[in-house]
């Protein structure tokens, strides 16, 4: 042996032929395996684009549509019956919109539709908004006069008067148009981004795969963070060494509903889990089973625990925020684990790049 | 014992490269931007005890401070005084990588060190064009022995390093970087294959361990160089490691016979000098010698201080850093503080680290205890400077280690904006959860 070490060639030899024989074992076996990670990804992505992100989408759209005709018929007749079919009409918009917000990534996430629809409520500049005559006035306004919030505070404040409903009509049909511009963009045959990743248009927004997974991956991070610090940490405060406290909050009335975050964690959960409507749909947690099926299981808990949470707590927050509602509190704890799950385990096992490899490793 | 004088030629190749290593490192970090994010733009820095007042001064300080290294390198590439350069290059780069915790990497310890040997190595036997007075080609042999004792140690502490149940029974972290590169052609299918993680750790380990030794032994030493650079150049493909792999792959050839240069063709040197009786001004004097060994015997020792707290290290990470644990984790971490002062109706606010910290700065620290224990006694100065009293700072932090879920990493309810904990106490670190050692199944859905 030590003779056989001392001729290179010999040893040369010998290492090829155990490399080629690792290979071509691995080649054989890995035929039983599933698909690699970059085919797997592809599969995913197609899915999520075409099973969930397209429909919802569309129900989006459809969503905003109705809440538009309810507020037309509000301005036809302002009656407690036509108020309450509008607030119900903008209660499954914004419930929809929660649901597809994991999906405002790429040119959703640069289009600013969430920055356009999804601001905080300028009540100042509504006042005085409200007076806008027309669509060309409305298109003008800035988002905390026109956006969910400002619609939240006008169809669930002070019931509305003839100037509230008809500005109300004009900004939702706003609000319609922006939302069928999202539901082209996510179109599974045409859209730049929904048939991008579904695999039928190959001039994508992403420059590969590995792109868009990681974009799907840090939205659903900012989205858990903002759940938890802007959706239940104003409701229970913080805990500190066991005593509960309360923060100073301006509560965003478009966040009082208890269906907001349940909407949003379903959103989250569908992201992670495939279309639930769907056979064979699959989500990012296809991904996560096979780096690790310890945190795909422990994700997949935390997110049917952080829906179950939100269902049980009470239909308006706002009016539970001076309560020591063990409701609360659980939430609050369940979105924490939907947060340090997908922020830490997640991002590890899939090495997502959130942007900050400024550095070197090791 | 008698002082062996050898041929130069490997020492002068060394520290030649080596300079030229040292420039290319400085400039990655002009070019690539690194400068700004990692140190004009923190606005608080995680410092190491006692050198709170290194700072990394203005940015034309700062900026000079990576041009002078690139310069220096350069000179100490061509032999201009070379310990003057080392030297140089020594205060420089440690004083970059002290300023901050964040930025801490085992290689950028290894080069600070390499530096250091060279400025008291008499590296200017050979290759050193701009070299004044070179009266002699021959360097004392246990100057080579003693670089060669700083490159193995690092191994053996790496190897070491590696003998714990993630590596050894889960094959962690590399079964999951192994996974990311898995489209690649052909190597593809090697990674996905279920065994290939396993097979790359315990080799891994087995090469650690052994490689300084094999190197040493004349009879194996080809193969074992050839091991080396096939080892360090997958680990340049595999993994985003800087200019680790090249320095690794230079400090080896350390282990090589000191005239193998002089044995290439065309390098323009005359012939191997062989080896003779180290003339008096080659000659290391013994306590020198002695120092040099009690030198890396300290480092030895300090390296292995992490075994010492109760727990896994990885998880505390009380003693990790220069203990050359190189590629054992995959850590992510996220962690929000709670600020309140401590009487009824006192204030109370919770902190988004992200709102002071710079994005690696948060990222480091989320996954390091002592650097949220850090942060957290900043909040409390911070905090009392602003007027307010009893201040109590808590964290709710989460990590996850090497493809585990997320588990709850510093105590909740232990106030850290106070806590002075000794070397070894961890106890305001919750343990790591159980790991469950099994056959990962269910892959895919």
């Amino acid at each position: 042996m030590p003779a056989l070490l001392s001729r290179p060639g010999v040893v040369l030899l010998v290492a090829v032929a155990l490399v080629a024989g690792l290979i071509a074992v691995a080649c054989d076996r890995a035929g039983d395996a599933p698909a690699d990670r970059a085919t797997l990804r592809r599969q995913v992505l197609a899915s999520l684009a075409r099973d969930l992100a397209a429909p919802r989408a569309r129900a989006l759209a459809g969503s905003a549509a109705a809440f538009t005709a309810s507020c037309d018929d509000l301005v036809e007749n302002e009656d407690v019956t036509r108020l309450e079919a509008a607030r119900s009409a903008w209660r499954a918009l914004r419930a929809d919109w929660r649901r597809f917000e994991p999906f405002l990534i790429g040119p959703a996430a640069t289009g600013l539709f969430a920055e356009r629809l999804d601001a905080k409520l300028d009540a100042a500049g509504l006042r005085t908004a409200i007076t806008a005559a027309d669509a060309d006035a409305v298109a003008r306004l800035g988002a905390g006069t026109k956006g969910f919030a400002a619609q939240s505070r006008l169809l669930f404040g002070e019931e509305p008067g003839a100037d509230e409903c008809r500005f109300l009509a004009l900004v939702a049909r706003e609000t319609e148009a922006e939302l069928r511009a999202l539901a082209a963009l996510w179109d599974a045959k045409d859209g730049a981004l929904g048939a991008a990743l579904a695999g039928s248009r190959s001039d994508g927004p992403f420059a590969d795969d590995v792109e868009a997974r990681d974009a799907l991956v840090k939205q659903a991070v900012v989205l858990a963070i903002r759940l938890r610090d802007q959706g239940l940490a104003p409701l229970v405060g913080a805990t500190s060494g066991g005593v509960v406290r309360r923060f100073p909050s301006d509560f965003d009335p478009a966040r009082r509903h208890r269906a907001d975050l349940v909407a949003s964690y379903e959103g989250l959960r569908d992201l992670m889990r495939g279309a639930p409507d769907v056979e064979g749909a699959r989500g990012l947690l296809a991904l996560v089973e096979v780096a690790s099926p310890r945190v795909a299981a422990a994700v997949r808990g935390a997110l049917d625990r952080a829906v179950s949470r939100m269902e049980a707590l009470p239909e308006d927050l706002s009016a539970a925020m001076g309560q020591e509602d063990p409701a609360l509190t659980a939430a609050y704890d369940a979105s924490t684990l939907v947060k340090a799950q997908l922020g830490t385990s997640v991002v590890g096992v899939l090495e997502t790049t959130l942007g900050f490899a400024l550095a070197d490793g090791d | 014992m008698r002082a062996r004088a050898v041929d130069g030629a490997s020492l002068g190749l060394f520290r030649c490269l080596f300079g030229v290593l040292v420039a290319v490192a400085a400039l990655r970090y002009l070019v690539l931007g690194w400068i700004g994010p990692q140190y004009l733009e923190p606005r608080f820095v995680f410092s190491y005890p006692g050198l709170d007042w290194l700072g990394s001064g203005p940015p034309f300080v700062t900026y000079g401070r990576f041009a002078a290294l690139v310069v220096l390198g350069g000179l100490l590439a061509a032999g201009w005084r070379v310990r003057l350069s080392a030297f140089a290059i020594f205060l420089l780069f440690t004083w970059n990588h002290l300023i901050d915790k964040a930025l801490y990497l085992n290689h950028y310890h290894l080069v600070s060190l390499l530096a250091g040997w060279l400025v008291l190595a008499p590296s200017d036997r050979a290759f050193a064009p701009l070299a004044r007075d070179r009266r002699d080609e021959t360097v004392d042999a246990a100057w080579l022995w003693l670089l060669r004792g700083q490159v193995g140690l690092v191994y053996v502490a790496a190897g070491l390093a590696k003998l714990h149940p993630d590596w050894l029974l889960r094959a962690e972290p590399l079964r999951l970087w192994l996974g990311t590169h898995d489209h690649w052609p052909v190597l593809g299918a090697v990674f996905r294959w279920e065994p290939t993680p396993f097979a790359f750790a315990w080799a891994g380990l087995v090469f650690d361990l052994s490689v300084p030794f094999l190197l040493l032994a004349r009879r194996t030493r080809r193969v074992a160089f050839a091991a080396l650079c096939v080892f360090h150049l997958a680990t340049a493909a595999l993994f985003p490691i800087g200019v680790f792999p090249w320095v690794m792959t230079l400090a080896a050839t350390l282990f090589l016979a000191p005239d193998w240069p002089r044995r290439l063709r065309g390098v323009g040197v005359r012939g191997s000098l062989g080896e003779s009786v180290a003339p008096a001004g080659v000659r290391l004097r013994p306590a020198a010698r002695l120092a040099g060994l009690a030198f890396l015997a300290a480092q030895a020792l300090w390296s292995q201080r992490g075994l010492l707290p109760e727990g896994d290290l990885l998880w505390h990470e009380r003693g990790f850093r220069f203990s050359w644990r190189v590629m054992v984790m995959e850590k992510q971490g996220d962690v929000r503080f709670l600020v309140a002062e401590d009487r009824p109706g006192g204030r109370a606010a919770a902190i988004d680290p992200a709102e002071e910290l710079t994005p690696i700065q948060c990222r480091m620290m989320a996954a390091q205890p002592d650097m949220i224990l850090d942060y957290a006694r900043h909040l409390r100065r911070r905090h009392e400077a602003a007027g307010w009293r009893d201040v109590t700072v808590r964290a709710e932090s989460w990590a996850s280690l090497n493809g585990d879920p997320a588990a709850p990493l510093v105590d909740p309810d232990v106030d850290l904006g106070r806590l002075r904990p000794g070397l070894l106490d961890r106890s305001w670190i919750r343990p790591r959860p159980p790991v469950r050692i099994e056959r990962e199944e269910g892959r895919g859905e």
